[in-house]
C-alpha cells in the first residue's frame, strides 16, 4: 500500500490499552467536532471504546458488523493479550472487512476513512471495521459522453462504486488496483489501475512514481492530479484522457493503458494518451465498422473546421479574392456591403460572442436555460446581421465552427481548437493564408514534440507504426486487428491470435441432407 | 527547450519582415471586374472599358431593379496604364482576378494584339484563362453593356453562353488568353477567336428595361470565327464552320449535322455526333505537305424525314456512309476555304507536322503558312451510328410497311 505525502495525525506511539489516555488524545486531535463519536462498550469482561465519525458511517452497517457480533459474545469472554484480541476479532468480525491497528496514527487514519475503531482496555491494539456510509449518487448515464448504442452506466463520485464498475467489466486476475493517499489536507484516496502483464511495466512504474511524487494539499478531481502527472509541457492539448465511461476505461486498460481513479469525482483518467484517442468514441466499436470509420473521418474533418474555418475565411476574404469562385465572391461581397468592420475584427467579435454565450450556457442555472438561446441566437445573431454589423456569411462560418467543435467525442479536447482558433484568426488577418499555414506548421511541430508518459503524442502517425494503422483513421473490423496498440509497447502484444470472420458454409447442411434423403426415398 | 523558447518568437518576429502579404483588401472595399473591352481611342491609342459588378444588385434578397454592373471607359496610350487609372471614375479598388471576358473591337484586332497581350499576361492579378472575343460592328464596349435577364452581368452571360455552345454544338473555340499566346508563339498555328454581334439596338439594350422583355431589345449572339495571321485580324468564317475547324484540330466534343437521305434527295436526316476523334497524319511529297485526316465519329440519329426502315442494318449503313460523305465534304470545304482565302493555319497542322515530320517543318517553319495553303488535304471519315432515340421507325415508315 503506497502512501503519498500526508499530514499524519496522532502520535507514532503504539496504542497502550488505556482508554482514558486514548480518549484524551482523540479529543485533543479532533477537538470539539460534533460528529466524532466515542462510545463506551462492554465486550465480555472488558471495557472498550467504539470510535467513529457519525457523518460518514452507515448506521445499519455499524449495527450489523459491530454491535450485533459484540452482543452475541459470551459474557465471560475476556481478552488479555494482542494475540487473543486478534483471535477474537477474527472470530467475531470474520467476513466483514477489518484491520488490526497498533498505533494511534493508524486509528485516526481509519476513522477518517469511515471505519469504526474499537479500542479495548488493556490491549495494545485496536480493530477497525469498514462501516463507511454517507451520501452517494446512484449510477447514472454519463452526462458528458452520451452514446446511442452501448452501455449506459457512468462513473459516480464514490471510489468503491467506480472500482466495482471496472472489476465487473474486466473479470481477470491480472487487474491490479493500487491505492495512494494524496493531499495533505484532504487525504484523498487515489487508485492506480492497470493490467499486469499487458500494460507496459515501465509506463506503470512511471505513473506510480509520479503519483507518489505529488506534493499537494488537496485533490478534488482528476484534473488536480492531471496537472501534476502530465509531462512537463505547456500545451493546449490534453495529454491524459479523462472520461466518465467505465467501458472506455476498461477498453483502455485491456489495450495496455493505466487508469487513475480519484475518490470524489466521476472522471477517471487513462494514460498514456495520444492525439488519436480523442477522435475515437466508444460507440465506434459498438456499431458497424463502416459507420465507425466514417464517423471518425467526420471527426477529423470537424476538428479541422473548428480549428481553421474562421481563419481561412478571414484570410481568403482579406487577401485571396482570386481563390473564391466568382458567383460565391459576388454573393459574399453583396452580403458584406456596408459591414463596418474588417473581416478579422468581425470574426473576432463573433467568436468572442460565441465563447461568452457558451460559457454562460454552461454556468448558468438550468432554470434560465431558454433565455440564453433567445438572447444569444435571436437577439445577438439575427439582430447583428439585420443591423448590418455582421455579415451573414460570417454567422454561417461561426456557427459551423461552433458546431464542429462539439463533434469531438471528448469534450475537453475542443479546448485546444478553441484556443488555437483565435491565434489562427489573427495570423490569417495579418498574413493571409501564409500566416494560417505557418501557424499550422508551428502547431504540428509542437504536437510532434509532445509526449505522454514517454509515448509520442502523434503516434502511430508520427512516428509511423504500420501495425497500428488498422484502428486510426478508419476502424477495420474487430477480427482484423490482432494486436494491441504497439505504440504503447504492451507487455503482451497479441490480443487475439486466431480471429477471423466466419464465412458461410457452402450449402446449409440440414437442407442438403434433407433433399438427398427425399430423393433417395422416392424409388 | 530553452533554445526553442528563444528561437520560436524570433522566427515569428521575422515573419513581419515578409511584406508579401500586406496587400490587405477587404472584399467590400473592392470592385470585381468581370469584363474588359478594348476599342481604338479617338484621341489616344486605346479606349479601355471595364465592367465592374454592382454586387448588392445581385444579392438574392436585396436585388432589385438597378443595373447589375457598372461600366466605365477612359482613353490612354497603353492598357496597362489605363487599368490603373480606372479609379478616375470608379470608387473602389479594382480586382481583376475574376475577369471572365475580354472583348476586342475589329479595329484593334486589325492593328494587332501584341501591344496589350503582354500586359495581360504579365499582370499578377489577371488570370490567363478568360475568354477573348471579337466584336463585329460597333464598339467592343457595347457588348459589355447589353443586359440579359438570367445572367444579369453581361460578361458572365457571354461566358456561360460560350461554354454551353461549345459543349452542346461545338460552336465556340473556347479561346482563352493562354491559347492566343500559345498560337502566337507557335510557328505552326495561328490564332482564332469567336466573333459576337449585337442583334437589335445597342442603345436600347444598355438599359435595365432590356431585362424585362420576352424578346430583349438587344442580344449578343455568336456570329463566326475570326482568323488571324500573326497577331492581326485577316478575315472570318461563318459560325457554321466552327465545329469543322474544331474537328480538324481534334477539339470537337459534340455537334449535329444533317444530310440528305440519298444523294439529291430533298428529305434529310439529322445525326447527333457524340464522340468525335481526328487522327492527323502528315506526309511530304515533292516539298508539298500531305495532310491526311482520319475522322472517327460515333453518333445517334436525332431525326429523319425519310421513310426508311430503321430496323434494317442496311439502312443504318447507308446513313453512315451518307454521314461520312457529307462530313468529309464539309470539312474539306472549310479547310480549303481557309487555305485559299486566308492562307493562315488556324488548325494547328504545323504543330502536327513539327511532331511527325520534324526535319521538313524545321526547314519550312518561316514560310509555313505558304506551305499550308499549298497542302493537299485528304479526309477520310468513319462514322458509326449507334442508336436512334426512343422509337425505331418513324410513323411514316410504319405506315408504308403496313399499307
Amino acid at each position: 500500500m503506497g502512501s503519498g505525502e500526508r499530514y499524519r495525525s496522532g502520535s507514532e506511539l503504539p496504542l497502550t490499552g488505556n482508554l482514558d489516555e486514548c480518549r484524551e488524545e482523540m479529543t485533543e486531535l479532533f477537538g470539539e467536532t460534533k460528529d466524532l463519536r466515542m462510545e463506551d462498550l462492554q465486550i465480555g469482561q472488558k471495557q472498550a471504546m467504539l470510535l467513529y465519525l457519525l457523518t460518514i458511517t452507515d448506521a445499519q452497517l455499524l449495527t450489523e458488523r459491530v454491535l450485533q457480533p459484540i452482543g452475541r459474545l459470551p459474557v465471560e469472554q475476556s481478552v488479555a493479550s494482542v494475540d487473543e484480541f486478534e483471535q477474537l476479532c477474527a472470530k467475531m468480525l470474520g467476513g466483514s472487512a477489518h484491520v488490526i491497528l497498533h498505533t494511534n496514527q493508524d486509528a485516526v487514519q481509519k476513522i477518517l476513512e469511515g471505519f469504526s475503531v474499537i479500542v479495548m482496555e488493556g490491549v495494545s491494539a485496536a480493530v477497525a471495521i469498514f462501516t463507511e456510509g454517507g451520501g452517494k449518487r446512484g449510477i447514472q448515464e454519463p452526462t458528458t459522453q452520451t452514446i446511442v448504442k452501448g452501455p449506459k452506466d457512468g462513473f459516480v463520485e464514490d471510489l468503491r462504486t467506480n472500482l466495482s464498475l471496472l472489476r465487473k467489466r474486466i473479470r481477470n486476475h491480472k487487474l491490479r488496483i493500487e491505492t495512494f493517499t494524496i493531499g495533505t489536507d484532504t487525504g484523498t484516496n487515489v487508485c492506480l489501475i492497470y493490467m499486469k502483464g499487458i500494460a507496459n511495466e515501465g509506463i506503470v512504474e512511471e505513473a506510480r512514481k509520479r503519483l507518489q511524487d505529488i506534493r499537494t494539499n488537496a485533490v478534488f478531481e482528476t484534473g488536480n492530479i492531471e496537472e501534476f502527472i502530465a509531462d512537463k509541457t505547456i500545451t493546449p492539448f490534453p495529454t491524459v484522457y479523462s472520461t466518465e465511461r467505465p467501458d472506455a476505461v476498461s477498453a483502455h486498460l485491456v489495450s495496455g493503458k493505466a487508469a487513475i481513479v480519484v475518490d470524489g469525482t466521476p472522471f477517471v483518467i487513462t494514460l498514456p494518451t495520444v492525439f488519436n484517442d480523442f477522435m475515437i468514441a466508444p460507440e465506434d466499436y459498438y456499431q458497424s465498422f463502416m459507420m465507425g470509420s466514417f464517423l471518425r473521418l467526420i471527426r477529423y474533418l470537424s476538428f479541422m473546421f473548428a480549428l481553421m474555418l474562421p481563419s481561412l475565411y478571414v484570410s481568403v476574404i482579406t487577401y485571396h479574392h482570386e481563390l473564391i469562385p466568382t458567383p460565391l465572391l459576388i454573393s459574399v461581397i453583396s452580403q458584406r456591403e456596408g459591414v463596418p468592420f474588417p473581416a478579422v475584427v468581425e470574426a473576432f467579435l463573433m467568436e468572442v460572442t460565441f465563447e461568452i454565450l457558451r460559457e454562460a450556457g454552461v454556468r448558468m442555472p438550468r432554470a434560465v436555460g431558454g433565455t440564453i438561446s433567445i438572447v444569444g441566437g435571436l437577439v445577438i445573431g439575427q439582430a447583428a446581421v439585420e443591423a448590418g454589423i455582421i455579415s451573414n456569411t460570417m454567422v454561417i462560418v461561426v456557427a459551423l465552427t461552433a458546431i464542429s467543435s462539439f463533434v469531438a467525442p471528448y469534450y475537453i479536447f475542443s479546448i485546444s481548437s478553441r484556443l488555437l482558433r483565435f491565434g489562427l484568426i489573427v495570423l490569417g488577418g495579418v498574413f493571409g493564408l501564409y500566416g494560417v499555414f505557418l501557424g499550422l506548421m508551428v502547431m504540428v511541430g509542437h504536437l510532434c514534440g509532445l509526449r505522454s508518459f514517454g509515448v509520442p503524442y502523434l503516434a502511430p502517425i508520427a512516428p509511423f507504426i504500420m501495425k497500428d494503422q488498422k484502428d486510426i483513421f478508419i476502424r477495420l473490423p474487430v477480427w482484423a486487428s490482432k494486436l494491441r496498440p504497439q505504440m504503447l509497447k504492451p507487455d503482451s502484444a497479441v490480443k487475439q491470435q486466431e480471429s477471423e470472420s466466419p464465412s458461410p458454409p457452402p450449402v446449409y447442411p440440414s437442407e442438403r441432407r434433407g433433399k438427398r434423403k427425399s430423393k433417395g426415398d422416392q424409388p | 527547450m530553452n533554445r526553442h523558447g528563444i528561437l520560436l518568437p524570433l522566427l515569428l518576429l521575422s515573419l513581419i519582415c515578409q511584406t508579401g502579404c500586406w496587400d490587405r483588401r477587404e472584399v467590400n472595399e473592392v470592385s470585381v471586374v468581370t469584363g474588359m473591352a478594348i476599342d481604338t481611342g479617338e484621341e489616344m491609342k486605346y479606349r479601355l472599358t471595364v465592367e465592374v459588378i454592382n454586387s448588392p444588385e445581385l444579392n438574392q434578397q436585396q436585388g432589385g431593379a438597378a443595373a447589375p454592373a457598372i461600366v466605365y471607359w477612359r482613353e490612354g496610350h497603353t492598357i496597362a496604364e489605363l487599368a490603373q487609372k480606372m479609379n478616375t471614375g470608379l470608387t473602389r479598388d479594382l480586382v481583376f482576378s475574376h475577369m471572365r471576358l475580354l472583348v476586342i473591337s475589329l479595329d484593334v484586332a486589325r492593328e494587332g494584339l501584341f501591344d496589350f497581350l503582354d500586359y495581360l499576361e504579365r499582370s499578377r492579378e489577371i488570370r490567363n484563362d478568360f475568354e477573348i472575343i471579337l466584336a463585329r460592328k460597333g464598339k467592343a464596349a457595347d457588348v459589355l453593356q447589353i443586359t440579359y435577364p438570367v445572367q444579369k452581368v453581361p460578361s458572365i452571360k457571354l461566358n456561360t453562353q460560350m461554354q454551353t455552345l461549345k459543349r452542346e454544338w461545338g460552336g465556340d473555340p473556347d479561346i482563352r488568353l493562354k491559347d492566343i499566346v500559345n498560337s502566337l508563339m507557335s510557328p505552326g498555328r495561328e490564332p482564332v477567336m469567336s466573333i459576337v454581334k449585337i442583334r437589335g439596338s445597342a442603345e436600347e439594350g444598355k438599359s435595365v428595361s432590356n431585362m424585362e422583355k420576352v424578346t430583349p431589345d438587344a442580344l449578343v449572339f455568336m456570329d463566326g470565327l475570326a482568323i488571324f495571321k500573326e497577331d492581326k485580324y485577316v478575315g472570318s468564317l461563318p459560325v457554321e464552320a466552327i465545329p469543322y475547324v474544331l474537328l480538324a484540330d481534334n477539339k470537337l466534343r459534340e455537334t449535329v449535322i444533317s444530310a440528305a437521305c440519298r444523294e439529291n434527295a430533298s428529305e434529310r436526316f439529322t445525326v447527333d455526333l457524340k464522340d468525335t476523334r481526328a487522327k492527323i497524319k502528315m506526309a511530304v511529297k515533292d516539298d508539298i505537305p500531305q495532310i491526311h485526316l482520319g475522322i472517327e465519329v460515333e453518333g445517334q440519329i436525332d431525326g429523319t424525314e425519310c421513310a426508311d426502315d430503321l430496323s434494317k442494318k442496311k439502312v443504318y449503313q447507308a446513313y453512315e456512309s451518307r454521314t461520312e460523305t457529307v462530313l468529309a465534304q464539309r470539312l474539306k470545304d472549310v479547310i480549303v476555304l481557309v487555305q485559299t482565302r486566308y492562307g493562315s493555319d488556324i488548325f494547328g497542322f504545323g504543330e502536327e507536322m513539327n511532331r511527325q515530320q520534324h526535319d521538313y517543318f524545321q526547314r519550312v517553319k518561316g514560310r509555313w503558312n505558304i506551305q499550308f495553303s499549298k497542302a493537299a488535304v485528304s479526309v477520310k471519315v468513319n462514322a458509326k451510328l449507334r442508336r436512334a432515340g426512343l422509337v425505331t421507325n418513324t410513323f411514316k415508315a410504319v405506315e408504308q410497311k403496313e399499307g
